[in-house]
């Protein structure tokens, strides 16, 4: 022991105040965390106690004063000094943004099989429906933006996945499209920088080529004639791979430059009779964001001649749309001919929702 | 509910301790009781079911203890006594941890035609089962003094140890909950416990949460990975565990500092070891204790005895020759460590996991006896450059097995292994051709942000090696019950002063900013 020590044994008090200080405010800050949530009487009934949902709403009350801004603080920060752009997202070359989903699989999902599964249950439904089906997987931006990942490595397998899954849609007579070569045809970039989506080239491109594959399935092109104005003025777009960095509210310069996009509207042309009536649906768009991205939806109509329904979801994954869709067959007009399912490649490789896991649960 | 939640800190903890402080000098035993209460609080958060089998898993023990102490002059019932009560807690070990895997085990080998889904496993049931048993066999070795029925429950939820250990002994703790002046407020218990908590939660919110991401991309596919990315999933997860493993023990520590009580110390930086051995004597340092209490030391005496009515020789003079080297030392080692290896999880993988160590551990042993042993004693000094090359010998041999206990099965393993001696190639790390002709900027951001898995791994391997630990920094003011030395340097040494206190409130500043991304801690698998 020191001799100082010895002398004068130093003193913990100021350390217990500090803490004890902190622990009083941060009970005080707790406490009116949880006043300010509203917690519903629901979110914290016996039942919620009893499944443990009650704590977690608790918990997700919480959260620091000004979290926000210390987030993109703290992720501006990340960014500039490392490059770093967190667990969901990875800096290819400077100002390319990827989704880590695209680039390699996440822990421990094989389900390969039962998304073979699921498909062929799905399309026998649509089948009896007497409803055709076309089966779309967009590829990941990484493989058709590939000159932009400056080295960031990509999962062989997870590349090899789109392949054994055509084969395995080839194998079972299902119609397909593969986009790839049209994307790759196409004028660069296809996608957005800052976005897992197709730009206006990418989704003209894609869209263009469903509709090739689709149109002998509907027996030609139909009427439907649409108006395409002139693009606008650009002007900056959010892509959703800045949102999910948790850029969103940074200051420019300390995230990455911002898309810039010049938004075109694209409608189809009404008869302009008493009821302005619209031909019958003949082709329902079941899909994920790509379909709501890029007039995607509008530019596949333009290449049918034909106006599509478009149920494509947010967030659909593998089978939201397709799921929401199918929930609603009973009302579907009896016009429907085809249902052109589309999702992204990578989610394939995606862990099963709770809903593909009900439905699995119910296959013989 | 977890250290590393805004609940937890900013709820249960403050409301935990304040009650304990106002009660203390009142009525201890309300004290107690309070502790207990939100030690059951802690436990049911994430699921409530729970509680009931804790509760009734130490009411149990409790009435079989009271059996085994009643009935000190008949040592035949006593032992039946033991063994059931032992055996009823494996059995509840077993149905909820192995049960499922077994069956599923034994129906892919056609054995049976019944598959079931795996069993949601109890937290902590690994932990506060040990715990008991070990008490169970302690009162019939007529080491058990304190014997409170509040006491007795404090010592099995109190909950800084109630998940993830340390594997408590209650010799050391049942007198700490008996004495009244630990429940009386003490400005050290605040300031040193809280610096502790704040060390183990930067460990876990900072480092390990930080690099787990890589450990979890490797381990996804072990299979694609080359030579520098098998090592690199290989290291990352050694790291990730060691972090989060510590760093809950280190709060584990600093909140039992908090309420008065001293925990023994669980990880004193194993990754320095220069040896298989000594590894083991500073990883999960109670666990290891435990093990050589209870399962190592009764196989070593069990053989001693059966050599010795063999007139075999045993002791020193038994173990330098080679079969009383496999049956006294080789043996034990091989059924303790495949015993461990089982207790981390069901399946095949866990198993060689504890088979690789025994392995080690032979060697190492046999290596003590027959090379060094037979050395002078001033041949046995080792060079810095022996000893830099031994702990790297030892940390390599630790990743090989670590690698089968993270992963997926033993053939994932296997994968790895093959990645990690070049079996599927070498992948070039040369960037230079994406960033010639970039601004500094952006090329600073394309080299470091595409290499962030070696930067941590460096990082994180830099203060796993050359910095001093947890209880080293505190040094003298370590609440661990057995202390390593102190930090060498000076400016490493923790002192109750405002330099060390603007050190604690910047990370726990840190922590707080990155907690609302908060993970379970690795062990609670376990």
């Amino acid at each position: 022991m020191e001799s100082s020590d010895k002398a004068d044994p130093p003193s913990h008090k100021l350390g217990a105040i500090v803490v004890a200080l902190l622990l009083a405010v941060g009970l005080g800050w707790g406490v009116w965390c949880l006043i300010d949530a509203r917690i519903s009487a629901e979110q914290v009934s016996p039942q919620a106690w009893a499944d443990g949902t009650a704590g977690g709403a608790l918990n997700k009350a919480m959260h620091m004063p000004r979290q926000a801004e210390l987030d993109t603080w703290n992720a501006a920060l990340r960014y500039r000094t490392l490059g770093d752009l967190g667990d969901q997202v990875a800096l290819g070359c400077p100002q390319w943004l990827f989704y880590r989903d695209g680039l390699r699989p996440q822990p421990g999902v094989h389900v390969f099989n039962e998304r073979l599964r699921l498909m062929r249950y799905w399309v026998d439904e649509l089948r009896k429906k007497q409803v055709q089906v076309l089966v779309v997987a967009v590829p990941d931006k990484s493989r058709i933006e590939s000159d932009h990942l400056c080295g960031l490595p990509v999962s062989i397998p997870m590349r090899q996945t789109l392949d054994a899954w055509q084969a395995a849609l080839q194998a079972e007579g299902v119609p397909f499209v593969d986009v790839r070569d049209a994307l790759l045809a196409a004028p660069a970039p296809r996608f957005f920088r800052t976005d897992v989506h197709m730009n206006a080239q990418g989704a003209q491109a894609a869209a263009q080529r469903v509709a090739d594959a689709a149109l002998p399935l509907l027996q030609g092109r139909g009427q439907q004639a649409f108006k395409t104005e002139e693009p606008g003025p650009a002007q900056p777009r959010m892509g959703d791979l800045i949102v999910l960095s948790g850029l969103e509210h940074a200051r420019p310069g300390w995230r990455p430059e911002l898309d810039s996009v010049r938004p075109q509207n694209i409608e189809p042309i009404r008869s302009g009779g008493l009821l302005d009536e619209a031909p019958p649906v003949e082709v329902l768009l079941a899909g994920t964001s790509n379909g709501r991205r890029s007039n995607f939806g509008e530019r596949l109509g333009i290449g049918l001649g034909r106006e599509v329904w478009n149920m494509s979801l947010d967030g659909g994954q593998f089978s939201g749309a397709l799921l929401v869709a199918l929930n609603q067959r009973e009302q579907w007009p009896k016009s429907l001919k085809l249902l052109i399912w589309e999702f992204s490649e990578n989610a394939l490789s995606l862990p099963l929702t709770q809903d593909e896991k009900s439905v699995l649960a119910r296959l013989p | 509910m977890l250290f590393n939640s805004y609940l937890f800190l900013l709820i249960f903890l403050p409301v935990t301790v304040a009650v304990y402080y106002a009660l203390g000098p009142l009525n201890v035993r309300l004290a107690a009781l309070w502790l207990c209460l939100t030690s059951l609080v802690f436990y049911g958060w994430w699921n409530p079911q729970f509680v009931a089998l804790l509760a009734g898993s130490i009411a149990f023990n409790y009435v079989i203890s009271l059996l085994i102490l009643h009935n000190t002059g008949r040592p035949k019932l006593q032992g039946l006594i033991v063994g059931l009560g032992v055996g009823a807690d494996l059995t509840l070990l077993f149905h909820y941890k192995y049960f499922a895997t077994l069956l599923n085990f034994l129906t892919d080998l056609g054995m049976t035609s019944t598959t079931m889904d795996d069993i949601i496993l109890p937290l902590g049931i690994s932990f506060f089962t040990f715990t008991q048993i070990g008490y169970l066999l302690d009162c019939r070795a007529g080491i058990v003094k304190e014997r409170s029925l509040l006491s007795y429950v404090l010592f099995v939820t109190f909950f800084p140890h109630l998940i993830a250990g340390p594997i408590l002994h209650h010799k050391e703790m049942m007198p700490q909950f008996a004495q009244s002046e630990n429940y009386r407020f003490k400005a050290e218990n605040l300031s040193v416990g809280a610096m502790l908590f704040v060390i183990g939660l930067a460990k876990k919110v900072l480092l390990a949460d930080g690099i787990a991401p890589y450990a979890d991309a490797g381990f996804a596919a072990p299979g694609e990975l080359m030579f520098w990315g098998s090592w690199g999933a290989s290291l990352c997860y050694a790291l990730q565990l060691y972090f989060d493993f510590s760093g809950y023990s280190d709060m584990a520590l600093g909140l039992a500092k908090m309420f008065g009580i001293r925990f023994p110390l669980n990880f004193n930086s194993p990754y320095k070891a220069t040896n298989i051995i000594e590894f083991w004597a500073r990883w999960h340092m109670t666990l290891t204790r435990y093990l050589t209490a209870y399962l190592y030391y009764p196989v070593a005496m069990a053989v001693s005895k059966w050599r010795t009515n063999r007139n075999l020789p045993v002791g020193s003079a038994g173990i330098s020759t080679a079969g009383g080297f496999i049956s006294s030392i080789a043996f034990p080692t091989l059924f303790t460590m495949t015993l461990a290896g089982v207790w981390h999880g069901a399946g095949f993988q866990f198993i060689v996991f504890g088979l690789l160590h025994a392995m080690y551990l032979s060697v190492n042993h046999a290596w003590r006896i027959f090379v060094v042993g037979r050395k002078p004693a001033s041949a046995r000094k080792a060079g810095p450059i022996k000893r830099a090359l031994c702990i790297l010998l030892t940390f390599v041999a630790v990743l090989v097995a670590q690698a089968f206990f993270r992963a997926h099965g033993v053939g994932d393993a296997m994968l790895l292994m093959q990645g990690m001696i070049g079996g599927r190639g070498m992948e070039s790390l040369d960037l230079s051709a994406h960033i010639s002709g970039l601004p500094i900027g952006d090329a600073w951001r394309v080299i470091v942000g595409h290499h962030m898995q070696l930067i941590y791994a460096v990082v994180l391997l830099g203060i796993a090696w050359f910095t001093p630990n947890a209880h080293q920094i505190l040094g003298r003011y370590s609440p661990a019950l057995f202390k390593p030395q102190e930090a060498p340097q000076a400016f490493m040494r923790w002192r109750p002063n405002t330099a060390w206190l603007i050190v604690m409130l910047a990370l726990l500043f840190l922590c707080l900013v990155n907690l609302h991304k908060e993970t379970r801690f690795l062990y609670f698998q376990f």
